[in-house]
């Protein structure tokens, strides 16, 4: 990671000033021109290493009040099948396929947001009905400790 | 939330225009002032609909590690085990959940050895045994939003 990407990355991990110009101060800052700052935010993106550049909404505030992970035990052969159609549920957030210990059931994990638990429940009974017979485990939110963004540099 | 503030968000979150005066750009597609589309996202950071605007990283690609890491905790110590666990700068979402794994949160750092570090530290300093969860394949990964069908708000 070069220097000025680097600090680039300082600059956009947090939240950029609601100001008429954001970029005008960041780019005083940092010694180069407004047009420096457009091209590597580009190119950051081009290389996938920024995702997308915009707003982060609060789930909760948004009115996605209901929010649980679930767990599913999905044979290795059928994982993919399984992970693309839980995917396509716009109320699945997240999907991941994880590494499980031996012990430990679950290896797709999907996270699931509604406006109520009706809308949750919805989809997850969709999912089950499509991949029965699968062992799956619901854990819904109880209390919110923490949920910031990474503050990499 | 009205209709236009739910456009702003589509925009600002799917679409926000990287040049010297993104809100004038967003201003002129919602038909509205560049002075009132900024009020109406300085609304909707206060009340905590928008949590920030920024780049949004792939921390893999950042050449960063992070886990997924889930722990049974008495109920008497969740508190406590939680606040100890929020410490850590690299723990973005921590949540109580109602299962017995009952805390769950996500570890992020600059190396796998380095989160072996911290998850071994943290099980030391809690008493605590944690399952480690890493991601091998994503099939999805949150986008945006959706602001369609929301309900009115006022």
């Amino acid at each position: 990671m070069d220097n000025f990407r680097e600090k680039l990355v300082r600059k956009l991990q947090g939240d950029i000033p609601l100001v008429a110009e954001p970029f005008a101060k960041m780019a005083d800052e940092l010694g180069c021109s407004q047009e420096d700052i457009f091209q590597e935010i580009n190119a950051m993106k081009k290389e996938g290493i920024i995702r997308r550049f915009g707003a982060v909404l609060g789930h909760r505030h948004a009115g996605f009040t209901c929010n649980v992970l679930a767990m599913w035990e999905i044979p290795e052969s059928l994982v993919d099948e399984a992970g693309k159609y839980m995917a396509s549920h716009r109320e699945v957030s997240h999907c991941y396929l994880r590494d499980n210990p031996e012990k430990w059931p679950y290896n797709l994990y999907t996270m699931i947001h509604g406006r109520n638990e009706e809308d949750v429940d919805r989809v997850v009974a969709d999912i089950a009905e499509r991949l029965k017979p699968c062992r799956y485990r619901l854990l819904r939110s109880v209390r919110e400790f923490k949920k910031t963004s990474m503050v990499y540099y | 939330m009205d209709r236009v503030d739910r456009v702003i968000l589509d925009i600002v979150q799917r679409d926000f225009p990287v040049e010297m005066r993104p809100w004038a750009t967003i201003a002129a597609r919602v038909g509205a002032s560049e002075a009132e589309v900024m009020e109406r996202v300085q609304k909707l950071k206060d009340e905590g609909i928008i949590r920030r605007i920024g780049a949004v990283f792939d921390s893999k690609k950042l050449g960063f590690y992070s886990t997924l890491c889930a722990a049974r905790v008495s109920p008497e110590r969740l508190e406590e085990v939680a606040e100890y666990v929020n410490r850590y700068p690299g723990v973005t979402h921590n949540y109580a959940r109602d299962d017995e794994y009952n805390l769950w949160f996500t570890l992020t750092a600059g190396s796998k050895e380095e989160v072996k570090r911290q998850v071994e530290e943290i099980e030391k300093n809690c008493g605590i045994e944690l399952l480690i969860l890493p991601a091998r394949k994503v099939y999805k990964i949150e986008v945006v939003l959706s602001m369609d069908g929301m309900e009115e708000h006022g």
